[in-house]
């Protein structure tokens, strides 16, 4: 382009081409700094593609909701203006926007995140356009994408889902033509267009290289979206100039050369107009001074760690008989109830969860008929949504993020993988990445265990594989303990919480009986730990440590092993087991020296050995170590499903091993 | 079956319950029709009626149980009104863990044991006087016989006696006298010893004769016996002695000497001899029949465990665990947290620092 040519595009989008050549030079910037081995990790310059963002950003307001990807400086900086964060973030400093923690992925300001993970960030950007049509308010959400992330299967679940739902999204879809260093044309089957077209989306699709297109779409786009209250997928062609990250640039030369002759902001560098190269000067020297006063500042400190608790304050106290014949799905729809009707900010979403839909003129209300008529009782509140686990995970997660209390239903625990990524990279990820206490209250309640012959992927208990994250809080029910205890501490959270509700419980009531000969206890704790223990004129000589659905068949196995052999057991069973308060076994342990550890999931590296290694860790001698799980694949058949679950029977046999007995 | 009878049974409603609840509507023997509703039954999920296929005279299943499982055969319809014998056959749903009970009913007065519970009736024992207990066991049992059986002599408990019997007559025997006589817990009866002359006198106590005495002894209410031979490299011959007077059905009493020291966190079995100057530490955990002999020191966290003999000035320190019918000599030490296996010997005067394996013999 001409001088004059370039002169008038400064005049028409002179604020847009300022933020664009201040992105670039902060991201040239960072390339120095990393080959100066200045900063700790990789980076993705967005160098040729800086225009999306600030020309999105004209359009959108400070309460609207934005994510975006590992590519995410140009939008950051689009949108928030802060060199500084960015650049200290980059240099591992504690005056980072996220304190160093995050890096160059992980961004966090007012109403505005990124990460790493590809696509997993679409239906967080959906649960918060879903937060908005609750709330009635004219906010839209925005996603960027890359089209390297076309190919991942959940954006198109929430593609479904906010056109079923018609929520006020906007997905950015910067087509740079390559995944890293695949092509998209080696990877990418049909159209961008009809695959929108396919979940009924509206699309629009412009150019970096023609400003006015792009002025116009994006405005326009933004416009609709929020006018119409649709969503929409805008596709942008664009071009990377530097490699996907650093030294991995596979391209043809030419190909890049070529692109880089064409692109706007190099061409406005290379013009030789004074007032451009004043402006640049300017740029250049404020972000100079940022490296430099950043290369000062503290670096960044360490952040508390995932707790593994031993909290000795724990008094029990005894359980009264509370009565009742109401089943467990019943006590829990009663305080989901409760909270509906006391807080207007509670939603519920899942599969199957509706009572009577438009569609289906007869009761449902959930397949454990946990929901009955909620849907009915708080419209629009309790929604069924389609088998989509990981996208309606990642829209609870949007929606916690924006002031809703939302509550997601997994039909069958065997589910939760499908949605593992959303919890363990982003849900739980949010509340400590960015470096600052980000509240996510979101609840995800599944039914664990087996028992009922729903065969190998229905009957498992897989929440071992979600112990230990941080920021995850894992709770499991049991058959004493009432739901409204637990849930009303869960409700109280501020960090993502999974209830494990063990499936053979949900028609079963709430256990009261007393145990003859012995105590049943509560501990004072948040989430109640019980303790079934023999009258204080013994000694327990085993404890046995269990959770959820295994209460039962333990309760069983100690009275027998009581009656049959003399052996004299004390059950520990907390609510919380991850992060767990690990004391009450341990003192139970000190007393007897033997522990038994009863789960209905595999043995290997689950509760069992963790709470070996917290005994070893302790110096606690203990005479007899011995563990029951099941580590087949379970089976329909009741015959088999009998033998590989752990039953009183194969827990009274173990009793016996163990007590020579 | 004849057509005359037509069975009601309780179908599967849903995937979520195994029970459902049941109200009957009609008595035994009432006249219904086509349509009528016999009973109403309740899933997690709905209530389902029960309607009589054809008219009739209805018989329940089972009137008292109030929770059914599918497949149970509810209600019969006889069109003629007559009832045969095979009505409700196969009709009794699945149970959930045949194996299992399904629920342990609460019972009143203390939980008993099995082994407890014979050891009573066998004692004529009523529940009552554990009254205030939350569990017994047969230990308890026993130890509330000798209990009684020194304090109250012949006159409480039907055919017992606080009369004990030192079975052997060497000077095992006689250390056992002296504990036993001080200890004022039992009176002797007299000493059984096949190489000893009935009528001599071991420290003032007479024998009595050869061990085929002893089940007439038992007869006559002599309760409680004592293994009076000693242990030195014989502990299979104080365990089969031991076991054959719990065999016979003799109760077999810890005596403890009146200068031992034995804290009260201590857990022990039965049949176990505390001779003088025995220390025993805080939380040790002791099995049957085993000896701490004279002056011997037993730390605390210790796991003894039965038919053991720790011999005179034998030092062990916390922690440590001994197997079964071991013997530890004369002026032993064992160093902290060292396990010694079962069947183990070990010498006068030795210290002991590493693990010992079952069956070692340790050399000077």
């Amino acid at each position: 382009m001409t001088s004059s040519q370039l002169t008038k595009i400064m005049d028409k989008y002179s604020d847009v081409i300022k933020l664009g050549l201040q992105i670039r030079r902060v991201e040239e910037k960072l390339l120095e700094l990393f080959d100066e081995g200045e900063l700790n990790g990789t980076i993705h310059t967005c160098i040729g593609q800086e225009l999306v963002g600030p020309f999105l950003m004209k359009s959108l307001t400070e309460d609207d909701f934005i994510t975006s990807n590992h590519r995410c400086h140009g939008h950051y900086i689009a949108r928030t203006s802060d060199l500084r964060g960015l650049i200290s973030e980059l240099m591992g400093r504690k005056s980072g926007v996220c304190g160093g923690l995050g890096g160059s992925q992980h961004l966090w300001h007012h109403n505005f995140m990124s990460n790493g993970i590809q696509g997993g960030m679409v239906p967080v950007a959906a649960g918060a356009a879903f937060s908005f049509k609750l709330q009635g308010v004219n906010n839209i959400a925005v996603a960027f994408i890359g089209d390297g992330t076309l190919g991942e299967g959940i954006i198109y679940e929430t593609f479904n889902l906010c056109g079923v739902w018609e929520l006020p999204l906007l997905i950015v879809v910067e087509n740079n033509g390559y995944a890293q260093s695949t092509c998209t044309e080696q990877v990418f089957s049909g159209s961008l267009k009809t695959r929108a077209a396919g979940f009924g989306l509206e699309y629009a699709k412009a150019t970096t290289w023609d400003l006015d297109c792009l002025s116009e779409v994006t405005a326009s786009a933004v416009m609709a979206v929020r006018t119409n209250r649709k969503p929409c997928v805008l596709e942008i062609e664009t071009y990377r100039l530097r490699a996907h990250s650093k030294g991995d640039d596979n391209r043809n030369v030419e190909e890049v050369l070529a692109n880089t002759r064409m692109d706007v902001l190099t061409q406005f560098i290379g013009s030789g107009i004074p007032e451009i190269s004043e402006l640049l000067a300017i740029i250049d020297s404020q972000i100079n001074e940022i490296v430099h006063s950043s290369r000062a500042d503290e670096p960044a400190t360490a952040v508390p760690l995932f707790e593994g608790r031993l909290l000795n304050d724990v008094e029990y106290l005894n359980i009264l008989p509370e009565s009742e014949n109401i089943k467990l799905n019943e006590l829990i729809y009663g305080c989901l109830k409760e909270r509906f009707s006391e807080d207007g900010r509670y939603v519920m979403i899942g599969e199957d969860i509706e009572h009577v839909t438009p569609w289906t003129p007869c009761a449902y209300g959930g397949a454990f008929k946990v929901s009955r008529d909620l849907s009915k009782l708080f419209g629009g509140r309790v929604t069924n949504t389609p088998i989509s686990e990981a996208a309606i995970v990642g829209i609870g997660a949007g929606l916690a993020l924006t002031g809703m209390r939302p509550i997601v239903e997994i039909m069958f625990g065997d589910f939760i993988t499908l949605a593992y990524d959303q919890i363990l990279n982003h849900a739980t990820k949010f509340c400590s990445m960015y470096g600052k206490p980000v509240d996510v209250p979101l609840i995800i309640r599944t039914p664990m265990g087996g028992r009922r012959g729903y065969g190998p992927t229905h009957s498992q208990s897989l929440e071992k594989y979600l112990l230990g994250i941080p920021d995850l809080i894992v709770i499991a029910l049991n058959s004493r303990i009432a739901p409204a205890v637990i849930y009303g501490a869960c409700f109280e959270n501020k960090r993502p919480t999974l209830v494990i509700e063990n499936k053979v419980m949900y028609t079963r009531n709430l256990k009261s009986s007393p145990i003859h000969g012995f105590s049943i206890e509560k501990s004072n704790e948040q989430y109640p730990t019980l303790r079934i223990t023999p009258h204080s004129d013994t000694r327990p000589e085993v404890t046995v440590f269990c959770y959820g659905g295994t209460l039962e068949e333990v309760e069983k196995a100690v009275q027998l092993a009581f009656d049959e052999y003399e052996i004299c057991c004390e059950v520990i069973c907390p609510s919380a087991i991850s992060p767990m308060n690990y004391w009450p076994v341990i003192d139970s342990v000190v007393k007897s020296r033997n522990l038994l550890v009863v789960e209905e999931g595999s043995t290997i590296a689950a509760l069992n050995s963790e709470l070996a290694a917290v005994i070893l860790e302790q110096g606690i001698s203990m005479h007899k170590f011995a563990r029951i799980g099941c580590d087949a694949t379970i089976a329909s058949s009741a015959e088999i499903e009998r033998i590989q679950l752990p039953g009183a029977r194969m827990i009274l046999a173990k009793l016996r091993e163990m007590m020579n007995e | 079956m004849s057509d005359d009878i037509v069975k009601i049974v309780i179908k599967k409603e849903n995937v979520s319950d195994d029970v459902y609840a049941i109200h009957r509507h009609y008595s035994n023997g009432d006249m219904v029709h086509a349509g009528s509703v016999l009973a109403t039954y309740e899933t997690s999920k709905s209530v389902v009626d029960l309607e009589a296929p054809s008219d009739g005279v209805v018989y329940y299943n089972d009137f008292e149980q109030e929770e059914v499982r599918p497949g149970f055969i509810l209600a019969v319809i006889s069109k003629s009104g007559r009832l045969v014998a095979d009505a409700f056959d196969a009709g009794d749903g699945r149970q959930a863990d045949n194996h299992m009970p399904d629920d342990i009913p609460f019972g009143k007065g203390p939980r008993i044991s099995r082994k407890a519970q014979e050891l009573m009736t066998a004692h004529g024992l009523d529940a009552e006087i554990f009254a205030g207990r939350a569990i017994v066991r047969e230990n308890d049992v026993q130890d509330y016989l000798a209990k009684v059986a020194s304090t109250h002599g012949n006159s409480c408990i039907a055919g017992s006696t606080n009369a004990v019997i030192v079975v052997g007559g060497g000077g095992h025997a006689k250390m056992c006298i002296d504990v036993i006589q001080q200890s004022k817990q039992f009176t002797i009866r007299g000493i059984v010893d096949p190489n000893l002359t009935v009528g001599m006198m071991v420290c003032g106590v007479p024998v009595l004769g050869g061990e085929d005495l002893l089940e007439g002894l038992l007869a006559k209410g002599d309760l409680f016996a004592v293994v009076g031979i000693g242990a030195w490299s014989n502990c299979v011959a104080r365990e089969k002695l031991y076991q054959k007077l719990r065999g016979i059905g003799f109760l077999v009493p810890n005596i403890i000497h009146k200068s031992a020291i034995i804290e009260p966190s201590v857990t022990m079995g039965a049949g176990n001899q505390f001779m003088a100057g025995a220390i025993i530490g805080s939380d040790a955990f002791i099995g049957d029949n085993c000896i701490f002999n004279s002056g011997c020191i037993v730390s605390h966290d210790a796991m003894i465990s039965d038919n053991v003999h720790i011999a005179p000035g034998a030092i062990i320190a916390g922690k440590v665990t001994v197997g079964a019918n071991t013997v530890i000599g004369m002026g032993v030490t064992v160093y902290e947290k060292i396990s010694i296996g079962s069947n183990v010997i070990i010498p006068n005067g030795v210290n002991i620092f590493d693990h010992v394996p079952n069956n070692a013999i340790i050399k000077r």
